[in-house]
């Protein structure tokens, strides 16, 4: 039975789900209020796509088709968490404290595990937090980060409601940009995270099931690849570059940090081909391709998982490091990087900007972290008491 | 021994040429090729062809790979093309500020890391301990430029006027050379605290956890409880029993932690304005000036590989076994 279907969540917690009820309402009060908030913008935005969509001649900028992603993405997914508060409650009501033991597999223990990790489930929220900010960030400000305001009037302005960090000394709204710089890091971790990673595990793996001349031969190379202090790989590899764009930056980064994946994944498929599983399938008459793919990685799914997550952290702060120096990703575009690159001549003055925009790579860092550890204690078996 | 040590030069050697190899391809198959910092349109195909013949580049691929090898045995880094001098007079000013800089943070940081590791071990799950790894995971967050500026602005004059600390540079450039001995090495040190601080803390961080785990793990061990068994102090126990063996993986570590402290030596250089060579190759990458920041490449890279022998080797003689296998 349901008494509030447009606030999710409560239901739960007056039929006894406290802490999912309080998990539903605590993302489902802010994005409402987010919605109400904005709701002009919103219905400004729809209006004028429609109008577009219909063959008027408008103006339609890229901007005005980030405001109207995001609305429309804050819009379903308000519905799709009515819907799924709706559908969870009328099941909840039907079981009525009946409790249904399900099959523990692998994933389900683990998510028990994560739940009870505190570190770990904070570290969780606020990475929800930060992707639904770098998702929702033209909604939030209404200031484009590139847009630069009067060169005079608006300049190096102090934090105040209007500009609630200030401008910097191209006019432009540095709170919008920093919110705006959480997409460029995001991206930047995820892609060359997920570059490095498939890099990575297919060459640890092939090394590691090969064995002999071909490990040797490929081990070599990787101590040769990790002699190179990375920083100083990339930045050359971005200076004889004509370019520098941030699909460069990611390829770069991605390419030159997969050696460290490549020995965990060797060293897990060396410990997994002694085992008596990898010899029976093998006996059966398995190819080498079938024995990698379906036998050796999913069980070495585990590490790699851990490793993936606390790279996402180090990529981050790779990408950063690279934007200080002014040599990874190129302003206007703002990455909190470049932030601190532009803002690092006002330090003594304006320290407030390049305090926040660090304070936000830190925080995201922190986050990533938290969660790479928090998966390791709750995959590994080993760790369970 | 002598083989073990004989071998692992073979293999140095190796990982040496593997990386000339790497740099030299890196150069020629970027698009645009090493001549692209000359690319002018209004160039005329004669003068283009000068260019390349004066730089040895309208030879096929293989033997300008040999010359190059050749040249880099000799040490030989050809001219900087931006600052109008050789490269390796470039590096001979640069390489010793970088040595100095990055190996007293090395060493800050591997002291800061044992002794917070052990502390934290041995108070386990104390309010301690907890602290102690809540703040170490945010120290190796932080990224080092934004640690230094925060620095920066705490102790170099910055929001509360506090300016104990020299913001930039390795010396006093007013008064170094009218200051006596003592206060020249006063100097010296004053400027290299930020410095050092700020590459070592987040290195140290890693470490730290790294050497709880492993005292952690050496604390269950059976001789560790033969040790307290036959009535040691705890002290004897940790110090002479646990700590020893669980010190000898950090060897490794530090082996493997030397890339990630000369790149945290390239950025504070130039937070700090350190005249190294991290603010060198980042000068060059801008101006495009690739003769510099291959060789800049080449000496780091040498600088690893040196490090990881001798932590090889280090290991080798404080653990027997290594030897034999």
């Amino acid at each position: 039975m349901q008494i509030f279907p447009f606030l999710p969540g409560l239901d739960h917690i007056r039929l006894g789900e406290r802490r999912k009820g309080m998990i539903l309402l605590g993302c489902f009060a802010p994005l409402a209020s987010l919605a109400l908030w904005r709701a002009g913008i919103i219905w400004e935005s729809m209006v004028h796509t429609a109008r577009k969509i219909t063959g008027e001649k408008v103006l339609y900028s890229e901007r005005h088709l980030d405001i109207f992603i995001a609305a429309s993405a804050l819009l379903i997914l308000l519905a799709a968490a009515i819907f799924y508060s709706w559908i969870s409650c009328r099941r909840l009501a039907k079981s009525s404290g009946h409790a249904k033991r399900e099959s523990q597999g692998l994933w389900a223990v683990a998510w028990r595990q994560f739940k009870k990790n505190r570190l770990a489930t904070t570290g969780a929220s606020i990475l929800i937090a930060l992707y639904l900010i770098a998702i929702f960030c033209p909604l939030i400000t209404a200031y484009d980060p590139t847009e630069q305001g009067h060169l005079v009037k608006e300049r190096l302005l102090k934090p105040s409601l209007d500009h609630l960090l200030g401008t910097d000394r191209f006019s432009r709204d540095v709170f919008s940009r920093i919110l705006h710089g959480s997409r460029i890091s995001l991206l930047v971790g995820f892609l060359a995270v997920g570059i490095s990673i498939t890099i990575g595990t297919v060459y640890g793996a092939v090394a590691g099931y090969f064995g002999r001349w071909i490990d040797s031969i490929l081990m070599r190379f990787v101590d040769m690849m990790l002699s190179f202090p990375t920083l100083i790989l990339i930045i050359t590899i971005v200076a004889i570059s004509k370019s520098q764009s941030i699909w460069l930056i990611i390829a770069v980064i991605g390419l030159t940090s997969w050696m460290g994946v490549a020995r965990l994944v060797r060293g897990e498929i060396l410990l997994l081909k002694e085992l008596d599983f990898f010899q029976a399938s093998r006996a059966l008459g398995a190819g080498a391709f079938r024995l990698i793919f379906r036998h050796l990685l999913p069980n070495a799914m585990t590490p790699i998982i851990v490793a993936a997550t606390l790279r996402v952290g180090s990529t981050i702060l790779l990408e950063a490091s690279l934007s200080y120096l002014g040599l990874g990703v190129q302003p206007p575009t703002p990455s909190w990087g470049n932030i601190i690159y532009d803002t690092k001549e006002n330090i003594f003055t304006e320290w407030w900007m390049p305090l926040s925009a660090g304070l936000a790579i830190t925080i995201t860092v922190v986050g990533y972290n938290l969660l790479g550890d928090g998966l390791r204690d709750a995959l590994d078996p080993k760790m369970r008491r | 021994m002598r083989t073990f040590i004989l071998r692992r030069l073979l293999v140095s050697a190796v990982t040496l040429f593997g990386l000339l190899t790497i740099n030299f391809f890196i150069i020629h198959l970027a698009p645009g090729g090493p001549l692209e910092i000359f690319d002018n349109p209004d160039m005329s195909a004669e003068v283009r062809k000068l260019i390349l013949k004066s730089y040895g580049l309208d030879q096929p691929l293989p033997i300008q790979y040999w010359s190059y090898l050749k040249s880099m045995c000799r040490l030989e880094f050809g001219y900087s093309i931006a600052k109008k001098r050789p490269v390796a007079d470039e590096i001979l000013d640069t390489l010793p500020n970088t040595i100095q800089l990055s190996m007293l943070a090395l060493s800050l940081e591997l002291s800061l890391g044992i002794i917070i590791g052990i502390v934290a071990a041995v108070r386990q799950d104390s309010h301690l301990d907890k602290t102690l790894r809540l703040s170490s995971l945010t120290l190796y967050s932080i990224p080092e430029f934004y640690l230094g500026l925060l620095f920066l602005l705490l102790f170099a004059g910055g929001v509360g006027a506090l300016a104990w600390l020299p913001p930039s540079g390795m010396v006093d450039l007013v008064a170094y050379d009218s200051m006596g001995f003592f206060e020249k090495l006063a100097d010296r040190i004053l400027h290299l605290i930020l410095p050092c601080m700020t590459i070592a803390l987040g290195g140290a961080a890693s470490i730290s956890r790294y050497m709880r785990g492993q005292l952690l793990e050496v604390i269950r061990q059976d001789y560790i409880r033969t040790a307290r068994a036959k009535g040691l102090s705890e002290r004897a126990v940790i110090f002479k029993h646990g700590l020893r063996n669980a010190l000898m993986p950090i060897i490794t570590i530090i082996g493997l932690s030397l890339p990630v402290v000369f790149s945290g030596t390239v950025i504070v250089e130039n937070v700090f304005g350190w005249p190294g060579m991290g603010r060198v190759a980042v000068d060059a990458a801008f101006q495009r000036d690739y003769p510099i920041f291959l060789a800049v490449n080449l000496m780091f890279g040498a600088l690893v590989v040196a490090g990881n022998l001798l932590a090889d080797i280090l290991y080798a003689v404080v653990d027997p076994r290594v030897r034999l296998s």
